[in-house]
């Protein structure tokens, strides 16, 4: 039964072994000699390239996750509290269904709403905002921090929804009528409750941000993220050591989150 | 008390468990053998008026297997065709060497894969006497160094062509002649290259006199990456597919770019006027081989394939979908004097001027320009 | 319960925009399936239905639908019986190695598809394991069976084990036990984690990616594959369509069913 598990977890430690080896260039053979170098070349290697790539992408997730709570929070709410409990089951589904249609597809029509002579564009210019098209939309870091900020939106929203459902009622009349404003009821009674929905979104946003490699293809520019980079060195430019090397800092940078916000407690809201 | 002890067999519990899973580890990387250098010396070739397998998986770029041309021949020969695509030759010959080899029976290596594959044991020698149309190749790729080894054949040439400068004529009026356009802040935002470090031979051969620019020392190689750092910001998008390509001239996203003549063929077809040259400092290209692997599950299949794609009425269809030239100079009628003419089928000296793409491996090697690559874009 | 109606119209409002943001891609995705030309341009070209006539006439996309459906069944079934009885274990026993798992088995899921899909790569790299169907749904498996351990194990939790003693004591057997008092007080979760489950593997990319083999052509494979053919682009858009239109009666009927059982706990951490 736990079979499957222990073969994932070899699996894992196979990865993180082979980042201690080497790959000939030429015959793509795995050389199983254990060395540092290829954690030397992640760490210090070619003016800090890696670094960068890692501290872009790190940042990336981090932003896109904050506008994800930004945007789920007054839907949550909304869904949670203010509509009738039919309407509730209709825009539950109303979320979860762009999750049901191809996200490959999702991701590609970005292009269309921001390139050149793109949707966004063409209302800039009909509004008056821009006197022609930009360039500044696509292919670049904000489009794919747009388009990733889109595509993981519904996990952010569904666990902030169940988390927000549960608050009691009677805790915010309760709140009320000890005389606490709007703000302070959401402050120091509404927030803490919510925080284990929020964390939990965080969880998955972060993550699924960390190591895409569609969107950046589809929709980014030159910089490169840490998705595509393990990618491409398990692909198109076959270093497979190094490409593990940079999986591994991913997966303990994972690790770390996920033990962070494990420690919250949020996770343990059953 | 109770805490502490808890947590005192829980760091226990895990500590044994990460031992075992660390030993199992080791013990799977131990049993992986590495790859067998058959090359045998028999040369066999398989029946090839046998029935096929009724399957044959391929790896190839874009265009080699356009449903135009392979759907006759999944008819009369009874073989599905599987293609997948790859974007770059290292990302084919890892698709190609995945699970040990025989996922794919054929490949479609460029100049700079096939010397790997040959050296690293995974492809088969060819017997030649099966493949029907090798006489009628052009004599120069009948035995070229990039697929024939000390006499032996390990592919069949397929179609060649240069990686050319392609503009949008509606938007830029001038008639160009030069890489340099490339490199104009004129074009800043509207211009498009390929994402993929072998790019880097070209401002190698015509900005920095690399007679041959796939063997550059590190001092050329670091001009080159300069160069190429310099053109980043002008770079509207590293395109990776054919298709991006495409597209970001139908937006208009892009203008001006370094592609396929594959690219080409595909925005004229929709419509657009782009002018394709070959600027006058040189270009590099690509010579490809159709490649068998040492353990194809299809050989019948894949030999058949192979005869199939030679012959010259298929090249003319090849042609049609792709731009790029035919190896079979019985192709040239078929294509007329025009086309013939413009594809350089019969022109020797045209085809030499075309630096072939070949993997760098001194005085740098593929790594040091792929990591240069992963440096330019950032 | 009341809410003012500034907060209405405010969180209304803010809503609106959102959900406007959830469904424009799609909104266009379906509009330029019906475009006339092969060119996702803006202002739109034109209607036509021809990329579904194409659609209808093309066995590649439907065998890759195909097999995606196969693949998802077959991972949906052994994350079902492995995530069902590894819940059990964790809900009822103390065993070897408890702490260790319980941290693990999330993790097929946290971590994003590029890692688990190179790691497993590696695997079978390394033991010369050939890349095929059976390597995909191995993969799908060790992420599905976290959605339906987590489900499971969540409603266990609730559940008073006293029913079971109780059914026991009046003489069940084990299985008649698990059949007639167990399996009906988890079935729900079971649903939800066997659908969230079906959805996530159907739509699969990054870990398929690297495990797929020459003939292992899923649905997502092949969208990213028509991605490089400009001839084959538009199609995608139809593809994309038909199944969120086939998919629109299932999630609703999910989505009643569950909400029948007062709250929804689609996502159960």
């Amino acid at each position: 039964m736990l079979w499957l598990l222990v073969f994932y977890i070899v699996a894992l430690v196979l990865l993180l072994m082979t980042s201690l080896w080497q790959q000939d260039v030429f015959t793509a053979e795995i050389v199983r000699h254990w060395t540092l170098s290829n954690y030397d070349k992640l760490f210090t290697g070619q003016g800090g390239l890696w670094l960068r790539i890692y501290g872009r992408t790190v940042l990336l997730a981090t932003i896109v996750t904050l506008i994800d709570i930004a945007l789920a929070f007054p839907l949550a709410w909304f869904m949670a509290r203010i509509v009738s409990p039919k309407w509730r089951t209709l825009m539950f589904l109303a979320v979860v269904v762009p999750l049901w249609s191809s996200i490959l597809v999702r991701i590609f029509a970005w292009r269309t709403i921001l390139g050149g002579q793109g949707l966004l564009n063409q209302f800039l210019v009909d509004t008056g905002l821009l006197s022609h098209g930009s360039s500044a939309f696509l292919y670049n870091d904000r489009a794919i921090a747009i388009t990733w900020a889109y595509v993981w939106l519904p996990f952010m929203i569904l666990p902030l929804f169940t988390a927000l459902e549960k608050i009691p009622h009677s805790y915010l009349e309760a709140s009320r009528d000890l005389g606490a404003g709007a703000l302070t009821t959401f402050r120091r009674v509404i927030l803490p409750l919510a925080f284990p929905g929020v964390v939990a979104g965080s969880i998955f946003v972060f993550s699924l941000t960390m190591g895409d490699f569609v969107a950046p293809q589809l929709v980014g520019g030159g910089s490169q993220v840490l998705g595509g980079a393990i990618k491409d060195r398990f692909g198109v430019a076959a270093d497979f050591p190094f490409g593990a090397a940079l999986a591994s800092l991913t997966l303990v940078t994972l690790v770390v989150f996920l033990t962070i916000t494990r420690r919250t407690g949020a996770l343990e809201n059953v | 008390m109770k805490r502490r002890s808890s947590m005192k067999r829980r760091a226990r519990e895990a500590a044994l468990v990460v031992v075992g899973v660390v030993a199992l580890a080791l013990f799977v990387a131990s049993c992986g053998s590495s790859n067998d250098n058959s090359n045998t010396s028999s040369v066999k070739g398989p029946d090839i008026n046998a029935k096929g397998e009724g399957q044959l998986n391929i790896v190839n770029w874009e265009g080699y297997t356009d449903p135009s041309f392979v759907k006759g021949f999944e008819k009369e020969t009874g073989c599905k065709v599987n293609d997948t695509f790859a974007g770059t030759s290292d990302e084919m010959f890892t698709k190609f060497r995945s699970g040990g080899g025989g996922q794919y029976d054929l490949a479609s290596f460029s100049g700079d894969a096939s010397l790997r594959a040959i050296k690293s044991g995974t492809v088969a020698q060819l017997d030649m006497s099966k493949l029907t149309n090798w006489k009628d190749l052009a004599p120069q790729l009948q035995s070229p160094a990039f697929n024939t080894q000390n006499g032996k054949h390990y592919g069949l040439s397929f179609t060649w062509g240069a990686n050319v400068l392609i503009y949008n004529a509606d938007k830029i009026k001038q008639n160009l002649d030069s890489w340099n356009v490339l490199y104009d802040p004129k074009y800043k935002g509207k211009i498009t290259v390929p994402d993929n470090p072998i790019q880097i031979a070209d401002p190698a051969l015509q900005f920095f006199g690399a007679s041959d620019p796939y063997s550059i020392d590190p001092a050329t190689l670091d001009k080159v990456k300069a160069k190429l750092k310099q053109q980043r910001p002008l770079v509207r998008k590293y395109w990776v597919l054919a298709t991006d390509f495409d597209q970001l001239f139908k937006s208009g996203d892009a203008t001006i770019g370094a592609g396929w003549p594959l690219m080409t063929n595909d925005l004229r077809k929709a419509g657009m006027n782009v002018k394709e040259v070959i600027p006058k400092e040189g270009v590099t290209g690509w010579s490809d081989s159709w490649m068998l692997s040492n353990k194809a599950k299809h050989p019948i299949c894949a030999y058949k394939y192979m005869n199939y794609t030679s012959r010259p009425d298929i090249q003319v269809k090849i042609a049609d979908v792709t731009g790029y030239s035919p190896p079979n100079q019985k192709a040239c009628p078929l294509l007329g004097a025009q086309r013939c003419n413009d594809l350089h089928v019969t022109d020797k000296h045209y085809y030499d001027t075309i630096k072939y793409w070949e993997t760098p491996t001194k005085p740098t090697n593929y790594r040091q320009w792929t990591d240069a690559w992963a440096e330019v874009r950032g | 319960m009341t809410s003012s109606r500034a907060e209405r119209w405010i969180f209304g409002g803010t809503s609106a925009l959102v959900l406007v943001f959830l469904y424009l891609p799609l909104g266009l995705i379906v509009l330029y399936a019906f475009n006339k030309t092969n060119i996702n341009s803006w202002p739109f070209p034109g209607f036509s239905t021809q990329w579904f006539d194409k659609l209808l006439h093309d066995p590649v996309p439907k065998e890759a639908a195909w097999l995606s459906i196969r693949i998802a069944l077959a991972s949906t079934a052994l994350a079902l019986l492995l995530g069902t009885s590894m819940a059990f274990a964790f809900a009822r026993y103390r065993f070897f190695g408890r702490e260790v798992v319980n941290f693990t088995v999330t993790l097929p899921i946290i971590l994003p598809g590029v890692i688990t899909g190179v790691a497993l790569a590696s695997f079978f790299l390394f033991t010369n394991t050939e890349l095929s169907t059976r390597t995909v749904i191995i993969g799908h498996t060790t992420f599905c069976i976290v959605l339906v351990f987590n489900n499971v194990l969540a409603r266990l939790r609730r559940l008073s084990p006293s029913f079971e003693e109780a059914s026991r004591d009046l003489g069940a057997s084990g299985l008649q036990t698990f059949r007639y008092v167990t399996l009906p007080s988890i079935r729900t979760a079971l649903i939800a984690g066997a659908l969230l489950s079906l959805a996530l593997s159907f739509d699969e990319i990054a870990v398929t990616f690297f495990l797929a083999g020459a003939d292992t052509t899923t649905l997502p494979l092949w969208i990213l594959g028509a991605f490089r053919n400009s001839q084959s682009l538009p199609e995608v858009n139809a593809v994309a369509t038909v199944i969120l239109l086939i998919s629109l009666p299932v999630i609703a009927l999910a989505t009643y069913l569950m909400r029948e059982e007062g709250g929804t706990r689609i996502i159960e951490e």
